[in-house]
């Protein structure tokens, strides 16, 4: 399974030894971590984050992974990936989505991983609510991260 | 009921509703109009679900009631919250079967239908 959706902790290390292993073929690893910040910085104001609960649709949130993960593949030369995100309560400093790519050519795995990280961003269901001592609250969806998935979009 | 003259009738059950024609002289009943339910199963996650207190819900739709679009029309006219939460403007995505579509998406029985706020996973 090269889709993960889980409350557990990962280990980074082995699992790109294990997609390291996979296949002599691999020159290139490509990875991205991200982890939860301790202050969300929105429009100049800032508030210490004590934790955050991701929500997820269950079914759907593998679905849609694995569609994006299917499309990196048809658009680069992978030997594998891999992609794990969590839900449930994080702490700052938690991780939160693991991307992996192989491939032959760092290109290819470079381009690939940022690829799936600005799909999964804008298209896979899951919500991130942050507690600071103000309360708890949803974090809203960033233009940004539509800008960053659109410039992917093949010229038609 | 008294049948002397021509008369029409409404029958209602689970499964949906028909109006019929009864012809006492021709000893004959006629069929006006017949509609199946179509149940669908709905979805509501995150900021949207605190929103209208409702997590899961099941409905019949009615006859006209056919595509994503007017689900959520549907959905709205019950006012309150409702109209609040999912009203003209408002930034709600729609997952039919458990992936993105628009509003022309047709709906089908026992179609999963899913509303929701812009994603922030990652």
């Amino acid at each position: 399974m090269s889709v993960h959706v889980q409350p557990e902790d990962f280990d980074v290390g082995v699992e790109i030894d294990r997609l390291r292993r996979a296949s002599a073929h691999v020159g290139a690893i490509a990875a991205f971590i991200g982890t939860v910040r301790d202050q969300n910085l929105v429009a100049g104001e800032s508030a210490n984050v004590t934790a955050i609960t991701l929500e997820h649709y269950p079914g759907m949130t593998e679905l849609a992974l694995e569609e994006v993960r299917l499309q990196a593949h048809h658009r680069w030369d992978l030997i594998d990936s891999l992609i794990i995100h969590r839900y449930g309560e994080l702490k700052p400093q938690d991780q939160i989505v693991l991307v992996v790519t192989t491939s032959s050519h760092r290109a290819h795995a470079f381009a690939a991983c940022e690829f799936i990280m600005d799909y999964l961003k804008t298209r896979a269901p899951f919500w991130k609510k942050e507690t600071t001592q103000a309360g708890s609250r949803w974090v809203l969806a960033l233009a940004s991260d539509d800008e960053s998935a659109a410039r992917w979009d093949e010229a038609r | 009921m008294d049948f002397s003259d021509e008369t029409l009738a409404s029958y209602t059950g689970a499964w949906g509703a028909i109006k019929i024609e009864i012809h006492p002289q021709g000893r004959r009943v006629r069929c006006i109009e017949a509609t199946i339910f179509m149940r669908i199963h709905l979805h509501f996650f995150a900021a949207l679900r605190e929103q209208l207190e409702t997590g899961t819900e099941s409905v019949d739709l009615p006859a006209d009631v056919r595509t994503m679009g007017d689900v959520r029309h549907w959905l709205e006219l019950r006012g309150g919250r409702w109209s609040d939460a999912l009203g003209h403007g408002r930034n709600v995505r729609s997952a039919l079967d458990r992936r993105m579509v628009k509003d022309d998406a047709l709906m089908h029985d026992g179609a999963e239908v899913a509303f929701f706020p812009p994603v922030t996973g990652g």
